[in-house]
């Protein structure tokens, strides 16, 4: 089954997100699980490479738009390298571990706002599937 | 000095690569092997893709080719490619590679999950390259 769905004009960013996402199921079948039961859109914008897409929850498939909502529940704003280094911090209870020197990094930035998660109170669900979903580690 | 994109060019990269202790600790359990696509620009020299392949293990490079065939190249676990001009841009350091896939700017193939892990490892590959003594060949 395809869990993954991509908007044709994806690209970069887009692309990467669904690449990691598919290849994350495929190596751990029981991630598709993370799928089910929830519904909600993020907009991820990597701010120094001029980029942003929208991703969505939906029927039990994740979805990729070459461009954000125009209103998400989620919105993750950052810079390109700290994207990749959310997909590869050790997660505990599905958010960056603290214990970890990658976690301790994580949790920095977003003291520092170098990392924005806007809707992370309303949505902790979501953001916990994601994170869960985009886990290389 | 070597003219970039030439074999010349690859093996000073190579001698980089098997001579820094911080690619060799950065990548101490990586296992795969990478080709390079520098894709053609005939307008600034390059008129025809290069395919150059690096076997990539344990922080060393085993082996490398200078213009394989594509047909052999994507055989290679990982695949990056990116016109002439973008590497050029990789290579002096204006142009994150990480930040050129975002953009869509340089084009990978294989397992993002690995890629993702050894992102420190990748950087290093960058900072290597930037080391060799480049001569470009839209600029002799």
């Amino acid at each position: 089954m395809e869990y993954v769905t991509t908007d044709p004009e994806i690209d970069g960013l887009g692309a990467m997100l669904a690449d990691l996402v598919r290849a994350n199921i495929a190596a751990h079948p029981e991630r598709a699980k993370l799928l089910e039961n929830v519904s909600g859109t993020i907009n991820v914008k990597a701010i120094d490479a001029g980029v942003a897409v929208g991703l969505e929850f939906a029927a039990n498939r994740f979805n990729v738009f070459a461009k954000p909502f125009r209103r998400a529940g989620l919105e993750i704003i950052t810079d390109s390298g700290t994207l990749m280094e959310l997909t590869a911090v050790p997660l505990w209870k599905g958010q960056p571990d603290v214990r970890t020197p990658e976690g301790r990094t994580v949790l920095r930035k977003m003291v520092r706002r170098d990392l924005r998660i806007k809707g992370a109170v309303a949505h902790p669900m979501l953001l916990n599937r994601l994170q869960r979903l985009l886990s290389a580690v | 000095m070597a003219l970039f994109p030439s074999e010349d060019w690859m093996k000073l990269y190579v001698e980089k690569i098997n001579s820094s202790k911080d690619y060799e600790e950065a990548a101490s359990t990586w296992e795969g092997d990478i080709a390079y696509v520098f894709e053609a620009e005939p307008d600034k020299g390059v008129p025809n893709d290069v395919w150059s392949w690096a076997d990539l293990w344990h922080g060393k490079c085993r082996d490398s080719k200078w213009d394989v065939t594509p047909e052999e190249g994507e055989k290679a676990k990982f695949i990056i490619r990116a016109p002439y001009s973008r590497w050029k841009e990789v290579i002096r350091k204006e142009l994150d590679p990480v930040k050129g896939m975002m953009q869509g700017k340089l084009k990978l193939k294989g397992d993002l999950p690995t890629i993702v892990r050894y992102v420190k490892a990748s950087n290093e590959l960058v900072n290597l390259a930037s080391q060799v003594p480049t001569e470009f060949v839209d600029e002799q």
